[in-house]
């Protein structure tokens, strides 16, 4: 397994907000993480790369438990893109793309052309191989997100941990990431808003509700308008694309009922 | 009694008479008015209490014998001259610093002395000369703090005019005629002029041809700038009077130089303040003279080297009763070096 | 883009794209150093003339003869010779201090004195000084570092109550700052003469001039080896770009980087306000300057932080020893006078870059 997690627990300011989550994703593959705001996806990213201090539970990137590994180790196999990072630094995409060969640099390592190389190979990756030297400060949202999936790719990491990838991306840059991603042989965990980018890229769902997993399997399992109204609060009709042959859900905005919590199973 | 005994006696008598009349002290005429540094004060009698706030204000007073009229004392640089100390003990001494004003007036006082304008003055650290007037309490500061001299920026502010000993004569002769003991101020007066003369005679009246000499009070840091007397103070009064010469030139009373500077002049005699007070370092006589030995470029310096060096109260370097003893060790110092001729 | 875009990305990539560039600005700046360091010793209130200071130097280093009296020679030597050292060592280290500081608070506003240190050793100077703590053992300047110390675990431990996020570091910066300056305040109305207050202004404002080479002997070491730490650590420093979490996902230890950073810049702080007071502006407007000049990138900014804090305070001791005849302005004063406009102008450049 590439990545585990054992009934990981994590509060803060005295709310539980995870609160016992268990998955496995196997090595490669694409795993979408689901659920309303503040259901604990953010969060539950961060312990997945020691960002935070994990109350009780394990977390393990394949096969260590990350109790055991120092936060270089991790950040050599293990990169993380937030929703939104801002700095006031006159940074170039180049230099924010260079900080992911961090892990991998000693502290009078020289810079040398693997380093060049992948992070080029970053920058072709995300489509911005021609705006190294624009300044961080005039990027658009979408360009700034796709600067740090490079700089995560620079890291040249078995997984992947990306909260919420797409929000500022045009539709085009969505699906180019995404696909991008899910195509790519890195272990990927997805924070994602978009059920139906979701079922597109992703072979496995994952649904957060109060910390908690509520659905956990593909698609076609998890997606089902019982749990689309449950915990997402919409009522939507779920059936396989013809043209894609993924999961669609086609949502149905006049009926709108109370979620109510589904004990998990 | 025969007639010529009887006209003896009479004689004797009439000039007995004569000379108790001729003798018979000046008494001061109340109500009197005097002016004081810019104001005018009014006495109907003679004041009973007084609180002074200033080492030199309240010396002179019991120089003038009037101890007994002083009730209550502040700001103090050093220990009370000897020969007073028994009268000192009996007062009550209100700081060692800055008093408050409240715990000036809580002595019920009919006079108040000052020594600095910086305690009693525009800026006054204690009050204005205005708030005890509001309280008809008048205040007299010492002529030698505030005549051609500009306290507004604070500081040890700037002389104008160079200091002379006949501002502290007219402090005790206005002390001595507000207290109507004129005679006494008159004694006084005469004993201190007397030993001015005398030091400045000692060095057989022949001038100390142009020596260079160098005031140093104390410094902040012991190895950093020194505040050393300027050009119109009361060392400068000390050194014109013995002929000798300043080498500092700003009229800033006390002035921050830096060692540099010093040693450039290469002042040939260095005077030396010796005090109890341990505020800095330097306030203690055996750190300077360390330093002038150890300190590279100090101790290349001719006084050092030769050991011109003189060393005086720190009263005497502030216009003060001492301000005399200081010409008498200065002119002895002088005079033992050779530097006479 | 608009032409004036265009121009300003065109100059930004120009000096920071070539390292044939920094490469001669490093050598320019080390040469105007060298150069500075000699005006310094032959500038002074005693005129002495520009070959005194080659026969000093070579006197001194080599033992060659000299015609100079041991007056001048130890007015060169022991005296501006080591106010120029001195004063290099702190500019640099100051420099250093502002860079390390505004890179992990993520403020550019973040200066040396911002974790309390400068008001802490003020009140441990006075508290020498004035009420005479440490009985005569003590100097200033070692108490001012004690006192720039206390400073330091006060906010330090204010801080890490609060939640030890940068926004709460320098907010308990400061309400310790205000504490320790109400503290010397107090100690100066209440027991200081009119002498010695004037006496401790002096010392808050900067003075070099009780400095001699057993000066120059603790300054040198501290500022060199914090700047070697430092300059290690520049990886990590770039890491904190966008933030703690970012960092920390790079593979850096936050917590040990953070404690061991901040730690140095209180010691080289406190080791150089103790020796020469509070010295302003220094820590804050060189490396805005700097990165003006190489860009962001650390392994670049400190080195010519170091480099352009000392060249900045060797000019300013000449300037405060030459302004008014006969007498020494307090150097804090000359780098806020040159600070403050200078920090104005590269805020305005700053704001019309981001329109």
């Amino acid at each position: 397994m590439s990545i585990t997690a054992r009934d990981v627990r994590w509060s803060t300011a005295g709310r539980m907000i995870v609160d016992g989550i268990s998955i496995e994703v196997p090595p490669g593959k694409t795993l979408g993480l689901l659920g309303p705001n503040g259901s604990g996806k953010s969060s539950f990213l961060r312990l997945l790369c020691k960002l935070r201090k994990l109350e009780s539970g394990v977390v393990t990137l394949g096969g260590t438990d990350i109790a055991e590994l120092t936060q270089r180790q991790i950040a050599r196999r293990a990169a993380f893109v937030e929703q939104q990072v801002h700095t006031e630094v006159e940074v170039t995409v180049a230099d924010v793309v260079q900080l992911g060969r961090t892990p991998h640099r000693g502290a009078l390592a020289a810079w040398t052309n693997v380093d060049e190389d992948v992070v080029t190979q970053a920058l072709t990756r995300v489509g911005m191989a021609d705006m190294r030297d624009r300044l961080w400060r005039t990027l658009s949202g979408g360009e700034r997100q796709r600067a740090q999936i490079a700089r995560a790719l620079a890291q040249t990491p078995s997984e992947l941990l990306l909260d919420e990838p797409t929000n500022h991306l045009d539709i085009q840059h969505q699906l180019e990431i995404l696909s991008l991603v899910s195509r790519l042989p890195v272990t990927a965990i997805i924070a994602l808003h978009d059920l139906n980018l979701a079922a597109m890229f992703c072979e496995t769902l994952v649904v957060l509700q109060s910390g908690r997993v509520v659905a956990h399997g593909s698609p076609e399992q998890v997606l089902t308008p019982m749990l689309l109204r449950d915990v997402f609060g919409v009522e939507a009709h779920v059936q396989r694309s013809p043209h894609h042959g993924k999961m669609l859900v086609h949502f149905l905005p006049q009926n709108l009922t109370a979620p109510h919590v589904i004990e998990a199973a | 009694m025969n007639d010529k005994t009887l006209k003896l006696a009479g004689l004797a008598t009439g000039a007995l008479l004569l000379w108790g009349i001729g003798s018979a002290e000046a008494q001061t005429q109340y109500p009197l008015t005097i002016q004081n540094c810019g104001q005018t004060l009014t006495f109907d009698k003679a004041p009973e209490r007084v609180v002074s706030i200033g080492q030199s204000s309240t010396e002179i007073l019991y120089s003038l014998g009037l101890a007994d009229k002083v009730v209550g004392t502040a700001v103090w640089f050093v220990p009370v001259m000897p020969a007073y100390e028994a009268v000192n003990a009996k007062i009550k001494r209100l700081a060692d610093n800055d008093p408050s004003f409240e715990s000036v007036i809580a002595e019920k006082p009919d006079l108040v002395t000052a020594e600095y304008e910086w305690h009693v003055g525009p800026q006054g650290s204690v009050g204005s000369r205005q708030q005890f007037h509001d309280l008809n309490i008048p205040t007299y500061v010492s002529p030698a703090d505030c005549v051609a001299k500009d306290n507004s920026g604070g500081g040890d502010g700037v002389r104008k005019e160079m200091f002379s000993m006949s501002l502290l004569y007219q402090e005790i002769g206005d002390m001595a005629k507000v207290f109507n003991v004129e005679e006494r101020g008159e004694k006084l007066i005469a004993e201190l002029k007397g030993r001015e003369a005398k030091a400045i005679a000692s060095i057989a009246g022949k001038k100390v041809n142009d020596t260079t000499m160098v005031f140093w009070f104390s410094s902040p840091e012991i190895k950093g700038d020194a505040y050393i007397a300027g050009k119109n103070g009361t060392p400068a009064y000390i050194m014109e009077k013995l002929g000798a010469r300043n080498v500092v030139t700003t009229e800033e009373e006390w002035p921050l130089i830096g060692w540099e500077t010093i040693a450039g002049a290469n002042p040939e005699v260095i005077v030396l303040a010796r005090m109890d007070r341990r505020r800095f370092p330097a306030d203690d006589i055996e750190k300077k003279l360390e330093f002038l030995k150890a300190d590279p470029v100090a101790s290349q310096l001719d006084a050092v080297k030769k050991g011109h060096i003189v060393i005086i109260d720190s009263q005497a370097m502030n216009p003060s009763l001492r301000t005399i003893d200081g010409i008498e060790a200065v002119a002895d110092g002088v005079k033992s070096f050779g530097l006479t001729n | 883009m608009t032409a004036r875009q265009l121009s300003t990305e065109a100059i930004h990539v120009a000096v920071r794209g070539g390292w044939g560039f920094r490469a001669a600005l490093a050598l320019a700046g080390l040469l105007a150093l060298i150069l500075a360091v000699g005006m310094a010793m032959s500038i002074g209130e005693v005129p002495t003339p520009l070959a005194a200071t080659y026969q000093a130097i070579a006197h001194k280093l080599f033992g060659t003869d000299t015609l100079l009296s041991p007056i001048e020679l130890g007015i060169l030597w022991d005296y501006r010779l080591t106010r120029a050292l001195v004063a290099a060592c702190c500019g640099g280290a100051l420099a250093v201090s502002g860079v390390i500081l505004q890179a992990l608070l993520r403020n550019p506003l973040a200066e040396p004195y911002v974790l309390g240190i400068s008001a802490g050793a003020s009140t441990g100077a006075v508290g020498v000084m004035i009420l005479g703590l440490g009985a005569g053992l003590l100097t200033v300047a070692g108490g001012a570092f004690i006192g720039a110390v206390c400073a330091f675990v006060v906010v330090s431990l204010l801080a890490a109550g609060a939640g030890g996020s940068s926004e709460r570091v320098i907010l308990a910066g400061v309400a310790g700052s205000q504490l320790f300056n109400a503290a010397t305040s107090y100690i100066v109305t209440t027991s200081a003469n009119a002498e010695q207050a004037r006496g401790v202004m002096f010392w808050l404002l900067g003075s070099l001039s009780g400095v001699r080479w057993p000066d120059v002997y603790l300054a040198a070491p501290i500022a060199i080896a914090g700047f070697v730490i430092c300059l290690l650590h520049a990886r990590a420093l770039d890491a904190f770009t966008f933030g703690n979490d970012a960092a920390a996902s790079l593979g850096i230890d936050v917590r040990r980087v953070r404690l061991l950073l901040f730690g140095l810049t209180a010691l080289m702080t406190a080791t150089m306000v103790g020796m020469v007071g509070s010295i302003g502006f220094v820590g804050l407007v060189i490396p805005h300057a700097v990165r003006f000049l190489v860009g962001p990138l650390h392994a670049r900014l400190l080195p010519f932080s170091l480099l352009g804090g000392a060249l900045f305070m060797v000019i300013a001791d000449i300037v405060s020893r030459i302004i008014i005849p006969q007498q020494i302005l307090p150097i804090g004063v000359v780098t806020a006078l040159f600070g403050a406009p200078a920090f104005a102008f590269i805020l305005y450049r700053s704001r019309r870059q981001s329109l």
